[in-house]
């Protein structure tokens, strides 16, 4: 009984993917597409923003204002994009992302704002600033080339799929390998004692939300290509979705611990049950309770494992 | 015995199984002024802690007015008569006065609607106010007073609990002359009224003006209770201190080398002209009471505090404008006072600790080696003799003793060429001080320098070669090894 209890909570995550994609599978009629559907298409845009949110969480804080520099960056580099200026398009996106990155993080250190108040504040001012840009207009018919990003692919699997894998790989290389990495989870952890050790804390967590808002940037760039389609909308629920995929992941919100690895499976997870949900035909008044509770009860089993370690001996 | 209103007796209390009071026996006396004196962490604030219901005692018995009492909670110890003002003051600060002085048992107006009654506050606070010969408005928000005024809100908050027993923690640590006249007044007018008033202060100069009984601390243990008119300050010193220098210390003197550490009319938030030096091969200790200035003297030399005057010469080259990353790069090295916020991480493993230092120097490319990494870590963790059942363990799950020698390896892993060591040995045992003393000898001895912050003054003169007095944020004096006695540096220090 000890044995499975602890077998159970130590593999509960993985455990409710199984059970998730049992249910759904159950009851659609090809359920290979179905996984596949969500798995190349619908996961990896869900994994880069939340790969942001995640950094963000370890170091002690959190981004809220992914979205809507997503929106921005896309829509400030669709002017671009559009004129076939595909590369420059794409640097002038990824560098607006790390510039509204930048100002998240000064704000954060030098200024010493809550990274809640910095984020959420940001997101509405960033957000503001796209509709202003934009004045409810769209940007659409993109050429071949830009849009191949996202509908490509290669050897059977989406390109979004590489993308998305590549970006965990250098990740996880950084984040677990380099002194940098270290410094982040050291500073996420305990953020005086780094500072006394000689890490230089402003500048690690300055890096974090650069990062981050790079990575909105992109998965907003692959949604631009995907929908074809830039427009002032774009992203209104990345922030908490990816705080939500962050927190089902296991990565802790007191910061220092987890990983994006922890948060591919929360994606899983939380992708799966929305599609489980959908093919169940259940009402999506219904379905944000249902996803608010997997929340709720990840945090309560993660407690539980955190507390019965010893006596389950994991 | 009639005239007894509190009598502790046979009181012990440990903390992680190092003991901090000794079968403390004592009584306090109805409308007397009883002054406890003692170095620091002799056990004064937490004998008080104790009577005040903040900590349990683990032995013992309390006797209030002749009756025995189980003081286990504050509200507890309020209830029977004892009340405390803390050095720290627990006040809101974007409260009222009234709203302070009443807060957690405000009258109310109908048992129905428990509608709290502002105009009784008022009014009852106000009398308070005038009782203290404190003329303002009970409505001010106490974030307006000064540490004076705050001080006598906190004296209210007592008398309106009708305390016949009050504790003061240094209550004038904070106070000007002006100011501790005042309360002065006010003690006496307490005690004119039956109040009886437990005093605990560091200031010898004051205590003659207002005690009537002394009693002073030593290690836990009480080595003498004087009535005030035949004591001397002298006298006073020689109490407090007297423990012998035992030889555990196994100190070896040799020449000194080349200055590495120098303050130049160092001043910043509380300390101003500090001109201090540390050699090589030299342990150089700072002595001085709580709050008088040395942990901040440290935390400015190492970058975390800012420099405000003056400047700090590293290797004979001055620098104006200090950080934690140019001290870490200039291999200074820091071990706090504090080394569960802010000397070791305490979620992470100790292999991670010990490196944290080194990371940037031991991976020149940035990429770290596990491999290289555990070598390094279980190096200095064998060097060290950190007692663990591996390099992954959690410094968490360790003894404060090798909790410490976890920071103190990751500044040998960097290689640090000046120490700062505040309070290196607090609560740790008798065992793992030994090995601290032996560690910080072989640096020594390496050539390194090292600057010691302790309040215990048998192991200041047992480890340094030279010794300041910090008093008030000045340098008052400096000893040398051979000079030093604890009752000349104690007599420096108050």
């Amino acid at each position: 009984m000890k044995r499975i209890a602890g077998f159970a909570l130590n593999y509960y995550k993985v455990i409710l993917l199984f059970a998730i994609l049992i249910v759904s599978s159950s009851v659609t009629q090809d359920p290979v597409q179905n996984i596949k559907n969500m798995i190349m298409i619908q996961a990896p845009f869900v994994m880069i923003y939340s790969f942001g949110m995640t950094l963000a969480v370890i170091t002690g804080g959190l981004d809220l204002s992914l979205g809507s520099i997503a929106a921005f960056s896309t829509c400030a580099a669709a002017f671009l994009i559009i004129e076939d200026q595909i590369f420059v398009g794409i640097a002038v996106c990824l560098l607006i992302g790390a510039g509204l990155g930048l100002l998240n993080g000064l704000l954060i250190t030098k200024a010493k704002v809550n990274p809640f108040i910095a984020t959420y504040g940001m997101d509405w001012v960033i957000r503001g600033a796209v509709y202003i840009m934009m004045g409810g207009a769209m940007i659409y018919h993109f050429s071949h080339d830009f849009k191949v990003i996202a509908d490509g692919s290669f050897l059977g699997i989406s390109n979004l799929v590489y993308i998305a894998f590549a970006i965990l790989a250098i990740l996880m290389f950084v984040f677990q390998k380099t002194v940098f990495g270290r410094n982040v989870y050291s500073t996420g952890a305990n953020i005086k004692v780094s500072r006394l050790t000689g890490v230089n804390t402003d500048m690690v967590i300055i890096i974090v939300y650069m990062i981050s808002g790079v990575l909105a940037s992109t998965s907003g760039l692959l949604y631009v290509a995907r929908l074809d389609c830039a427009e002032a909308f774009l992203g209104k629920n990345f922030g908490l979705q990816a705080l939500a995929a962050t927190l089902i992941g296991g990565t802790s919100l007191k910061g220092g611990k987890g990983g994006v690895g922890n948060t591919v499976i929360g994606v899983l997870i939380m992708v799966f049950l929305m599609n489980c949900l959908n093919v169940l035909k259940v009402s999506t008044l219904w379905q944000d309770a249902v996803f608010g509770l997997v929340i709720v009860v990840s945090a309560l089993l993660e407690m539980a494992k955190q507390r019965y370690a010893n006596y389950l001996q994991l | 015995m009639n005239d007894t209103i509190l009598e502790i007796r046979n009181i012990s209390k440990s903390f992680s199984g190092v003991p901090v009071l000794e079968d403390i026996n004592m009584s306090i006396k109805k409308s007397e002024v009883h002054v406890i004196v003692g170095e620091n962490g002799a056990g004064k604030s937490t004998l008080m802690k104790i009577i005040s219901g903040v900590y349990r005692k683990d032995k013992g018995d309390l006797f209030f007015e002749g009756k025995p009492v189980q003081i286990n909670s504050v509200q507890k110890a309020l209830n029977v008569g004892i009340g405390i003002i803390h050095q720290e003051f627990n006040l809101l600060p974007h409260r009222s006065i009234g709203q302070n002085i009443f807060l957690g048992r405000e009258p109310i107006k109908s048992n129905f609607l428990k509608v709290i009654d502002h105009d009784l506050i008022c009014k009852k606070s106000k009398e308070l106010l005038d009782y203290l010969g404190l003329d303002i408005d009970p409505r001010t928000l106490v974030y307006n007073l000064g540490i004076a005024q705050q001080q006598m809100v906190e004296v209210a908050k007592a008398l309106c609990f009708k305390s016949k027993v009050l504790i003061m923690d240094e209550p004038t640590a904070t106070l000007t002359r002006k100011e501790t006249v005042k309360l002065f007044e006010i003690i006496r007018k307490l005690k004119s009224e039956g109040v009886s008033i437990i005093y605990i202060s560091h200031r010898l100069e004051e205590i003659k003006q207002i005690a009537d009984t002394l009693t002073v601390l030593r290690d836990g243990r009480i080595v003498g209770d004087l009535s005030i008119e035949n004591a001397s300050i002298d006298q006073i010193i020689r109490m407090m201190v007297g423990r012998e220098i035992k030889d555990q210390y196994k100190r070896q003197y040799h020449m000194h080398g080349e200055e590495v550490l120098k303050t130049e009319n160092l001043g910043a938030k509380r300390f101003s002209n500090v001109n201090i030096n540390v050699h090589r091969g030299e342990i150089v200790g700072l002595s001085g009471l709580v709050g008088a200035g040395r942990t901040e003297i440290a935390k400015t030399i190492f970058g975390e505090d800012a420099i405000e005057k003056g400047s700090v010469n590293i290797y004979g080259k001055k620098y104006h404008r200090m950080s934690t990353q140019k001290a870490t790069k200039l291999r200074i090295g820091l071990v706090p006072e504090d080394r569960k916020e802010e000397g070791a991480i305490m979620e992470m493993s100790i292999r991670h600790n010990i490196v944290h230092a080194v990371l940037p120097r031991l991976f020149k490319s940035s990429v770290i080696s596990k491999k290289t990494e555990l070598a390094v870590a279980t190096k200095y963790m064998e060097e060290l003799g950190i007692k663990a059942p591996s390099v992954n363990k959690l410094v968490k799950l360790l003894s404060g003793g090798n909790q410490q020698k976890v920071v103190i390896a990751k500044w040998m892993c960097a290689d640090c060429e000046i120490l700062i060591f505040d309070e290196p040995t607090r609560g740790i045992d008798v065992g793992a001080k030994a090995e601290i003393y032996g560690i910080m000898s072989e640096l020594v001895e390496r050539g390194k320098a090292i600057l010691m912050i302790s309040s215990d003054l048998p192991e200041l003169i047992g480890m340094c070669d030279r010794i300041y007095t910090i008093k008030d944020g000045m340098v008052t004096a400096e000893f040398s090894r051979t000079e030093a006695t604890q009752e000349k540096i104690l007599a420096a220090c108050v």
